[in-house]
């Protein structure tokens, strides 16, 4: 299973690489296998429950990985802060260590697969309550990381694409031929290999505007309600939500929308409450478990 | 070359030395840095893992004898850790099978055997597994469930007490630990007598000898709140779920 992963994995990023969007990936056998084994012993960790163990191998991966494999670095602290997001550790740190190696991951985001980046930085949430003093400071943080991630795969949509016209074809094999190795002319064989080349190119350059015309729109959805939520929150700083919008969000309907939604629901100073905006879903499984849901 | 050959060749050989030799430190048993018993329980887990795909019923009953005999009186934490790992991993698979659920709930129980011993969290992490049991149905009926909640009870008081303690007694670094489980935990137990002791044969006695014992503060609240459960009909507040400690 992890290591159909973790071709995957390697697939996913070789798609990424295609279309321009830099992607290194774990370099030799021993590093798949590494990595296979250090995924497993998040898992594990994760099940016992422990967070201090689950701590030193989150460091033991920034130290080994991030400048080795941003690709597989990316996904092992995925499944780091994964584990930390959905077991119940007691341990109000698990958030605040949640959210320190999902930040610490999101700085090597740019190498990694956007898909990868969309995943991990849904993790990425600050606390007004947990993070007290350091909030204002993260929720600027937070959201402009969401709004770099969306940016990023608005920009790498191709809006001229078009999935029937740009659907590959196969490269048929010259007439009277059964296979490759039949291929006696050398110029023929030269040809053949180009056009597979070709061909596959335009297949991953193909699935991959499948994917992101697909993640967009949950992406889209997900940053905006997170920024909605985190700006409704004490203190206001709709200026500084202003700015981020501005530097990351193009279309400015949704610009419009954001702050709009964001001012609407502005909590009071006095602690009343107005009714809040939804927060994202991870946002409120973590708050049911704070308030002793069952596990 | 197409772009993953031109990756692989232009890593510098310095990198590749360094990840191979980093390879074999990881082979030679885990991710830890030259510490022996970080080794042995990463290993641990690693087999637990690999059991939760492969393993049967017996490897689950090994690796738990094997995880009690190294780590049991050396290492309580992390033989507590450990038998999370089992029993959320490899038994939770087969928990529906009664003779899986009974080697997990034997784990768990020998690994409480030394609750004094474990930070009050893992102790309620164990605790939660038995819960589970009994949210799920993995209850034995008639008398042997009540010899099993006779047993059982008076672990979750235990922990009660444990995590009520005051805050000040907790490794100054987790205080926060200590009060969001002082906060939650009286919930989560009285949530558990509730149910154990609304599931027949009734034993309100029982019940009111150990509330009255260990928790007489919340004693009446308890024993209101089995009673709504069995005619459906909740009660309205609750106390605050205090060790009597003069009692303990």
């Amino acid at each position: 299973m992890k290591f159909a992963l973790f071709v995957l994995l390697i697939a996913f990023a070789g798609s990424y690489s295609a279309a321009g969007v830099p992607a290194t990936l774990p370099s030799a056998e021993d590093g798949q296998i590494e990595f296979e084994r250090m995924s497993r012993l998040i898992r594990a960790m994760g099940a016992a429950r422990d967070l201090e163990g689950l701590r030193s191998l989150a460091e033991r991966i920034q130290a080994e990985w991030a400048d080795r494999s941003a690709g597989a670095y990316g996904q092992l602290m995925f499944e780091v802060v994964g584990e930390l997001s959905s077991r119940q550790f007691d341990d109000p740190r698990q958030y605040e260590l949640m959210w320190q190696w999902g930040v610490r991951a999101m700085e090597r985001a740019e190498q990694m697969p956007l898909a990868l980046q969309a995943d991990l930085v849904r993790f990425v949430q600050a606390d007004p309550k947990a993070s007290a003093d350091a909030w204002p400071q993260r929720r600027g943080q937070t959201i402009a990381l969401k709004f770099q991630v969306w940016k990023r795969i608005h920009d790498a949509v191709d809006q001229a694409w078009d999935a029937d016209r740009d659907y590959p074809r196969g490269v048929p094999l010259p007439p009277g031929v059964g296979s490759r190795a039949g291929i006696t002319d050398p110029k023929q064989r030269q040809e053949y290999d180009a056009a597979v080349a070709q061909y596959r190119q335009q297949a991953a350059r193909w699935s991959l505007q499948r994917d992101l015309r697909n993640l967009e729109p949950q992406i889209a959805q997900d940053t905006e309600r997170a920024a909605i939520w985190a700006y409704s929150q004490q203190p206001p700083a709709l200026g500084e939500l202003r700015s981020l919008l501005g530097q990351y969000v193009a279309d400015e309907a949704a610009r419009a929308r954001i702050l709009k939604e964001a001012q609407a629901h502005l909590q009071p100073a006095d602690g009343a409450r107005r009714a809040p905006p939804q927060p994202p879903l991870e946002e409120r499984l973590r708050q049911r478990r704070l308030e002793g849901a069952a596990p | 070359m197409n772009k993953v050959e031109a990756t692989m060749r232009n890593i510098p050989a310095a990198l590749l030395l360094a990840s191979i030799l980093c390879a074999g430190s990881l082979r030679a048993g885990g991710v830890g840095a030259g510490d022996g018993e970080w080794e042995a329980y990463t290993a641990m887990l690693l087999r637990i893992e690999e059991a939760s795909r492969t393993g049967t019923l017996e490897d689950m009953e090994k690796l738990g004898s094997e995880v009690q005999t190294r780590w049991a009186a050396k290492d309580p934490a992390r033989c507590a850790h450990l038998t999370l790992a089992l029993v959320n991993l490899v038994a939770v698979r087969d928990l529906k099978d009664q003779q899986t659920a009974q080697v997990a709930r034997n784990l768990v129980l020998r690994t409480l055997e030394r609750a004094e011993q474990l930070p009050p969290a893992l102790e309620v992490a164990l605790l939660r597994r038995l819960a589970e049991d009994l949210r799920q149905g993995r209850v034995p009926e008639g008398e042997d469930w009540s010899r099993q909640r006779t047993h059982d009870a008076p672990l979750w008081f235990h922990a009660w007490r444990r995590v009520n303690e005051p805050v000040q007694r907790a490794q100054r670094d987790n205080q926060a630990a200590a009060q969001q489980l002082a906060r939650l935990f009286p919930g989560e137990a009285m949530a558990y007598l509730v149910e154990a002791y609304s599931k027949a044969p009734l034993n309100e006695g029982e019940l009111r000898l150990y509330l009255g014992r260990w928790m007489p503060d919340v004693q009446e609240y308890v024993l209101a709140r089995v009673q709504a459960r069995l005619h459906a009909q909740p009660p309205t507040t609750a106390p605050s779920g205090r060790v009597d400690d003069s009692r303990q």
